[in-house]
């Protein structure tokens, strides 16, 4: 056994902590990210890494991305990167595409022309950085749940770059934006921090893809974290899409900050990486908001996914919706766990949750728990767990129409997913991720 | 000769259900299956179609003069055997018309001949939808869910007429629909049935024999068939009921 692994697990965390932020060590200049650094530096002296002992992370075993051996980010050769981005680019956002090649922004990938006059977007870590007064009093700004979240600080204190799409008051941006998260590498294991900021000022509405994309065999560890501002009467559609590498361990912290009729409708999909852990934070500062966190996670093998959500409504007169569905296989665990908080004053709630799992293996496990926590007392919030098999009256029924049981499954498991699929708003990505779970529910329950 | 049923014993979780059934169905024939409930009747469909809690201890099914049993429902399916459930079965997330054109499919294939393409499907199955006086719309709706009864009734006719089957048993297709739906679904499957195809329907009423006519009715009663005879078979049930026909086949059980 070599003397790193004998590592403790604090020890650990630290060489951890360390190599995410190897590079960044003398950022210097724009005092809007070295502000961030600083503080979120400070955070993380009395921060630990979590561990079973921690409510919010006793299903999940973190050391072995904790062990992930990072080395220097690799830069892999634009023909690799074509070939990702040529499978995930889709044309309603050509022209307002934002890409990032192992965290770095690639000019040569991105087109940026179709925003219009209007639109703020772009990199935030580009040379103009000083000058990005659009972003100020954003970056950073809804993040603050996340201030006790030890991967949050993380990348508060070392993501080298991000996109931000900033939409003016009474806006609507032409077409879906996609902020496209590339990551390949070769034989040596890394990091790479994306880091995402959306503004939708009063009034507008924009739609924004979230893709995250990595070469199958490529170990590394993606530490994410998003913002969406939300502001008064805006809509944000978004949607998330998580196709990490085989390999990857994939970290999502997501936070939304809602103003008064602010409407954040969002689905999360999720299929990559080993092992990924999203926690989604939605604040409803405002009254008549109205938030959907929708969600799918496909997992085989031996993969490892948990979504941690958070609806926090503060005031009245609102309603959320929550769909999160689970389709298992194999060995392979999920977890969710969704909060509802209704505070005192925040009267006529209609909030819904409903987490769903299809269990195809014996030996797959789910963790559920969703949770209302309720201190209005003018309110309808429902919620509930199920967890099922395939139903044999269903395969029957189908058999009967002359589907062979292969085919009478595929179609029932890919039903099941189908309900969150055909609710993403952009056709070609809808298209796409049918294409993608049809592929996947086609090797499931085998 | 289409359906040859000989002396078929079938259980389901170690009871007998069926105790020895007999039938002969042959193309351009229209049989009626009437009996009370637990009588058996709605588990014959179900054995011929396939369905997998029911286990033939004795006896056999053939069809086309080849037995069955050993098929799977989707083998039977493509064979021609198509059974319009009593419970139409909900699909989540799954589109009428994605079903559809996967079975339709299926069927073409087993059978050596072209797919249709989306498009082509459309065209084909929009003529179908007249034929149960059914809205197109529905065709994008998930299958049977949200479905009133009458609808998910027609929606088994709807499928019937697109797989075109040589046997369709229909299994209390006519319970629970009111006066104008079950005359649609009459009026479907009268147009469906011709001289190179087979009805069974399975029934508990005599209403639906109004519209339309059997050649062959069958009384079942304990997991036997206690008599068959003609259309008028089934006017001396509805006005006589099922008890004269128990003591008969205690008789002739005895005997």
């Amino acid at each position: 056994m070599s003397a790193e692994s004998q590592m403790n697990l604090q020890d650990r965390s630290e060489s951890f902590v360390r190599a995410l932020l190897d590079g960044t060590e003398d950022l210097e200049g724009p005092t809007r990210r070295h502000r961030l650094r600083s503080d979120a530096l400070e955070r993380l002296e009395t921060l630990r890494v979590p561990g079973a002992k921690d409510e919010a992370w006793r299903f999940l075993r973190l050391r072995p991305m904790l062990d992930v051996e990072i080395g220097s980010t690799p830069t892999p050769s634009d023909d690799e990167v074509q070939q990702l981005v040529d499978a995930k680019a889709f044309d309603e956002a050509d022209g307002r595409r934002l890409v990032f090649v192992n965290g770095a922004f690639s000019e040569t990938f991105s087109s940026l022309e179709g925003f219009g006059d209007d639109v703020h977007a772009g990199r935030i870590a580009g040379p103009d950085e000083a000058d990005l007064e659009s972003i100020d009093g954003h970056l950073g700004s809804a993040a603050d749940v996340f201030d006790e979240d030890y991967f949050a600080q993380i990348n508060q204190a070392g993501f080298r770059d991000g996109g931000y799409v900033v939409v003016p008051p009474d806006t609507a941006v032409d077409g879906p934006v996609q902020l496209l998260n590339v990551v390949t590498g070769g034989d040596e294991s890394f990091a790479v921090q994306p880091r995402a900021l959306i503004v939708a000022g009063r009034g507008s509405k924009v739609s924004v893809v979230e893709d995250f994309v990595g070469a199958d065999g490529s170990t590394y560890i993606n530490n994410c974290l998003t913002e969406v501002c939300v502001e008064e009467s805006a809509t944000v559609d978004h949607v998330v899409v998580q196709g990490d590498s085989d390999r990857a361990y994939h970290m999502n912290r997501r936070a939304i900050d809602m103003d008064d009729g602010a409407n954040y409708n969002s689905r999360t999909i999720s299929y990559g990486a080993t092992f990924s852990r999203f926690d989604v934070h939605s604040r409803g500062d405002g009254e008549e908001i109205d938030c959907t966190l929708d969600g799918l996670a496909i997992l085989s093998d031996d993969q490892v996914s948990d979504t941690h959500s958070v609806m926090d409504h503060r005031q009245g007169h609102s309603g959320s919706h929550q769909l999160h569905k689970m389709i298992i296989d194999d060995e392979s665990h999920a977890v969710f766990n969704g909060k509802i908080f209704v505070q005192q004053h925040a009267q006529k709630i209609d909030a819904y949750q409903l987490n769903r799992t299809l269990s195809l293996s014996r030996q797959a496990k789910v963790n559920t728990k969703p949770q209302l926590e309720i201190f209005a007392d003018d309110v309808s919030c429902t919620h509930g767990a199920t967890i099922g098999q395939l139903e044999p009256e269903q395969l029957f029924y189908l058999q009967a129409r002359g589907l062979t049981e292969d085919q009478a499954r595929e179609l029932l498991i890919f039903g099941f997913a189908a309900e969150i699929v055909d609710t993403i708003p952009v056709a070609s990505v809808r298209d796409r991720i049918t294409e993608t779970i049809q592929a996947q529910t086609r090797s499931l329950g085998a | 000769m289409l359906l040859e049923i000989e002396n078929l014993h079938v259980e389901a979780e170690g009871t007998e259900i069926l105790k020895g059934i007999d039938l002969k169905v042959d193309t351009g024939q229209i049989h009626a299956i009437m009996g009370p409930n637990g009588s058996g009747k709605s588990t014959l469909a179900k054995v011929i179609s396939g369905h997998p809690d029911y286990e033939v201890t004795r006896g056999d099914i053939l069809f086309e003069g080849e037995s069955i049993l050993e098929d799977e429902p989707d083998e039977r399916a493509q064979d021609g055997i198509f059974m319009a459930f009593q419970y139409p079965v909900e699909v989540p997330g799954v589109t009428n018309s994605v079903l559809l054109r996967q079975a339709y499919n299926a069927r073409q294939e087993a059978r050596g001949e072209q797919p249709l393409d989306p498009l082509q499907f459309d065209d084909f199955v929009r003529e179908k939808c007249k034929l149960v006086d059914m809205d197109p719309d529905f065709l994008d709706r998930n299958v049977n869910v949200g479905f009133s009864g009458g609808e998910k009734k027609r929606n088994e006719i709807l499928q019937m007429a697109v797989l075109e089957p040589k046997l369709g048993l229909l299994d209390e297709t006519d319970s629970g629909l009111d006066i104008d739906a079950l005359r649609t679904v009459a009026d479907g499957i009268k147009s469906l049935a011709g001289d190179d195809n087979a009805y069974v329907m399975v029934t508990h009423y005599q209403r639906v024999l109004e519209y339309i006519e059997p050649n062959h009715v069958h009384v079942m009663v304990g997991g036997r068939i206690a008599k068959s005879g003609d259309k008028d078979l089934a006017v001396t049930v509805e006005e006589k009921g099922y008890d004269w026909l128990a003591d008969d086949i205690e008789t002739t059980g005895a005997a």
